[in-house]
């Protein structure tokens, strides 16, 4: 197949998105990919798509969203699709969701996380069971043993947070 | 020994190198395209002492290069070795490269996110990659608040990259699939499995010697393994099909093979000005006429191919002859160079 493009080198990349229900594709040597900006910029199908999912929702200009961290604006990452900083994903998690879905058809992540992140999830089932624990031990009025459960789930809560602010 | 001089087996050669990338950043800090200089300096130091003071004496010895103390041409040798990436030689801000001895192993520090770390391994060996990776990315987590969300996962500058931050490729020569027009077909079906293919040095760049780079294009709602099992399935049926169209150019046209295997020695042994692109399509004649066994090293040589393209290429070509050469210049130097270099073939 031929680059859309230049139409003399052989296409090396597919570019697939789905837009407004459709799915476009391009398809592109290395040479014009790299090379014609232009022609990327007017036809980037990457921007076109988020500019379909931006259109739908996008903000007046006076009350235009800016993260407070970074100073990062919608107008901005339409413009070079990158995000500024941690806090964007938060301040703009109403745009960035549905582009999420569109790219990876998904929002949540499975895969590996910090240790830190297991160890704080840890804690958290740790402190339920011990919760489960002290209902049960309170329905069977075991007072002892719901007063030793209360204070082990005041230690767990108590000790250091490891994760975030 | 680097990592690409080490004996491939895998798959008649077919693989020649798997690699894992990981992007991660530091929560506290703006993202490198939002990053003042004064900031990307703290962010170096902070991730090159988290490695400089690392409880594992391989990865403490890891050299640190600052980015804006080495010339372009070492940059772009070094992209030519696949140490770094193509933006990374156009530094807006100051960065820095975390390179092991072997260069399997490298942490570009401010390229896209704060954070790439990128393992390489010869052959189809993702696995032995990622557990590299993981050594180094566990090591700085322990180290460093990365900005990481319980549901998004691994919080990345591009949105492409966001959850995993990892992206899986092998680098694969596909010369029977390319000349017979195939691989536009096999492109297609690609995308649907969430894969892409590009050229030799990842995104933006030219496919020359018919190397390819297959790799994930999905980061988030899948694991790591998930995707290096989806990317790696995937390759192995492109490389039955390279296996079945290279089987049938040796039962049909086997004449025509042999000339063109041996038309290519012949120009390689005798020409005396070769442009790049030119070089890598004949090499890459050669590599397929050894794996089908049309031709051999004399007194059973060892000869990497591989090697010999990326010594051929314009940055490592004018390391090689340490001066800085022409374009006209370095088409003469690499004739002289693969004249020199390559070793004796025979039937």
């Amino acid at each position: 197949m031929l680059c859309d493009h230049c139409r003399q080198r052989p296409a090396t990349m597919v570019i697939s998105q789905q837009i407004d229900g459709k799915q476009v594709k391009v398809y592109l040597c290395e040479t014009c990919a790299n090379e014609n900006e232009a022609y990327m910029i007017q036809n980037n199908p990457f921007e076109q798509f988020m500019g379909g999912v931006f259109n739908q929702k996008k903000p007046h200009s006076k009350d235009q969203i800016k993260c407070n961290n970074c100073g990062m604006t919608i107008d901005e990452f339409r413009k070079n699709s990158k995000i500024g900083c941690s806090n964007c994903y938060y301040v703009f998690e109403g745009y960035l969701s549905p582009i999420f879905k569109q790219i990876h058809g998904s929002t949540r992540h499975t895969g590996k996380r910090p240790i830190k992140y297991n160890a704080e999830l840890l804690k958290i089932n740790q402190i339920n069971n011990l919760k489960i624990a002290l209902q049960e031990a309170i329905e069977v009025e075991n007072y002892e043993q719901a007063a030793i459960l209360r204070d082990e789930i005041k230690a767990v809560q108590k000790s250091e947070r490891i994760v975030g602010d | 020994m680097k990592w690409y001089e080490k004996e491939n087996e895998t798959y008649h050669g077919i693989i020649i190198s798997s690699r894992i990338r990981l992007a991660r950043n530091l929560r506290k800090y703006n993202f490198p395209s939002k990053l003042s200089d004064d900031d990307s300096i703290k962010v170096i130091d902070i991730i090159s002492d988290a490695i400089a003071s690392a409880s594992d004496h391989a990865v403490s010895l890891f050299e640190k290069i600052d980015m804006q103390n080495i010339s372009q041409i070492d940059k772009i040798a070094m992209m030519e070795r696949h140490i770094i990436s193509p933006i990374f030689i156009r530094d807006k801000i100051p960065s820095a490269l975390i390179l092991s001895k072997d260069e399997s192993l490298s942490i570009m520090i401010n390229e896209e996110d704060h954070i790439r770390i990128q393992s390489m391994e010869i052959g189809m060996n993702l696995y032995t990659a990622l557990a590299n990776a993981y050594h180094v990315d566990d090591l700085l987590e322990e180290k460093l608040d990365v900005a990481f969300d319980p549901s998004l996962g691994y919080l990345t500058a591009c949105p492409t990259n966001v959850g995993t931050g990892m992206r899986a490729s092998y680098m694969i020569h596909l010369p029977a699939l390319e000349t017979t027009g195939k691989l536009r077909f096999l492109l297609d079906a690609i995308g649907k499995f969430g894969l892409t293919v590009r050229g030799m040095h990842g995104e933006g760049s030219d496919a020359q010697g018919s190397l390819f780079q297959i790799s994930n294009q999905i980061t988030l709602g899948v694991t790591d393994e998930e995707i290096i099992d989806n990317l790696t399935s995937v390759t192995k049926q492109i490389i039955e099909q390279e296996l079945v169209v290279r089987n049938k150019l040796i039962d049909e046209k086997r004449l025509e093979f042999e000339d063109a295997v041996y038309r290519s020695y012949g120009i390689l042994k005798h020409v005396r000005i070769l442009p790049s692109k030119e070089a890598m399509t004949l090499l890459s004649d050669i590599k397929l006429g050894l794996e089908l066994g049309i031709i051999k090293t004399a007194e059973e040589k060892k000869i990497n191919i591989f090697d010999l393209m990326t010594c051929i290429q314009p940055a490592n070509l004018q390391k090689l002859q340490h001066k800085e050469l022409n374009i006209e210049d370095r088409d003469i130097a690499r004739a002289t160079f693969i004249r020199e270099n390559l070793p004796d073939l025979i039937e």
